[in-house]
């Protein structure tokens, strides 16, 4: 392995380990919040919001696994989340490299 | 910024994926260009952090929380198209796994965190590099994509109490107006998520021109 790939190696791992430090915001993004949230600033939920279910169920909503601690939840998400990126990316690569 | 489903007309959401496909179609051709033995290291590592770093929320006062997207770092060294389907890659496996943004609304938070945080990054990089203090324009990079971007974001949820109200009057989708997005959204990310999407574009480039020796200023860094 080059010596660039040690260090982005190394810079992708660390940023992982420190994930977890994103769960000291309680609160959610300003907009993104759940039918009942809303309920509660409002007094009522509007009606797509109240009746629209998601296209596909999300095989980990929300970054948590259930039975596991938001702390295992979160590292786990990050590491998922880029090990996609990374199968994607060399699928994209050979999928060029064929075309070529 | 990751608008859920439900939040968003048809009327909206409609319109934005038949802008967005043919976009990331482009994208898509530009990045397949891109992606080399060289490169390969880089694009995938910087994708994984745009994803990676989307989860660092950053609380801020008003109870909410936001966070970088990374875009400018992919822009300024991939080029704005490239950059868009990083970034569009990253927002698909955030809904698509993690529900994490709507699948129905992904053309407009493709269009967004995508495609206007990395062409706004870009030019104002290219606009600057040479004529202000190096840390200072990355810095900028960072900050003006990831608000360009909020705008977006903030303009799509505005117009949707115009778009639809119930029998009582009530609105059917997003229920505040832009009198309200527009100061929560934008400004939030002129404050504070753009300060900090520009201090990692500026930190990680500085990195990356450390480990390469060369000068992110150039066409083609990596």
């Amino acid at each position: 392995m080059s010596q660039n790939k040690k260090y982005l190696l190394a810079f992708i791992l660390i940023a992982i380990i420190l994930t977890p430090l994103g769960l000291i915001a309680q609160g959610p993004a300003w907009g993104e919040w759940s039918a009942e949230e809303i309920n509660t600033m409002i007094g009522y939920v509007p009606q797509s919001i109240e009746n629209t279910k998601p296209l596909i169920e999300a095989l980990i909503p929300d970054y948590e696994i259930s039975g596991l601690n938001a702390l295992a939840s979160t590292w786990i998400s990050a590491a998922i989340g880029a090990t996609l990126v990374f199968m994607i990316m060399i699928g994209i690569k050979k999928s060029g490299k064929r075309a070529s | 910024m990751h608008i859920p489903d439900g939040f968003i007309s048809p009327a909206t959401y409609l319109p934005a994926t038949v802008i967005a496909i043919p976009l990331l179609m482009v994208a898509f051709k530009k990045t397949k260009e891109a992606i080399n033995d060289e490169s390969f290291a880089f694009l995938s590592s910087l994708t994984a952090f745009s994803f990676v770093v989307m989860m660092f929320n950053i609380p801020i006062p008003g109870g909410t929380s936001g966070h970088a997207i990374g875009a400018a770092i992919l822009a300024i060294l991939f080029g704005p198209w490239v950059a868009a389907f990083c970034l569009s890659l990253t927002l698909f496996i955030q809904a698509f796994v993690f529900g994490d943004g709507g699948l129905s609304v992904f053309a407009i938070n493709s269009l967004a965190m995508g495609f206007v945080a990395s062409f706004t990054a870009f030019y104002v990089h290219k606009l600057f590099k040479n004529r202000v203090n190096h840390r200072i324009v990355l810095f900028l990079a960072g900050w003006s994509g990831i608000v360009a971007a909020s705008v977006v974001v903030a303009v799509a949820l505005g117009i949707q109490p115009l778009l639809g109200v119930d029998a009582v009057g009530h609105p059917i989708y997003f229920p505040f107006d832009l009198s309200v997005t527009l100061p929560a959204v934008v400004g939030s990310h002129i404050l504070f998520f753009g300060v900090v999407e520009g201090f990692a574009t500026m930190l990680v480039l500085k990195f990356i021109e450390k480990i390469t020796n060369q000068s992110v200023n150039k066409e083609v860094v990596v």
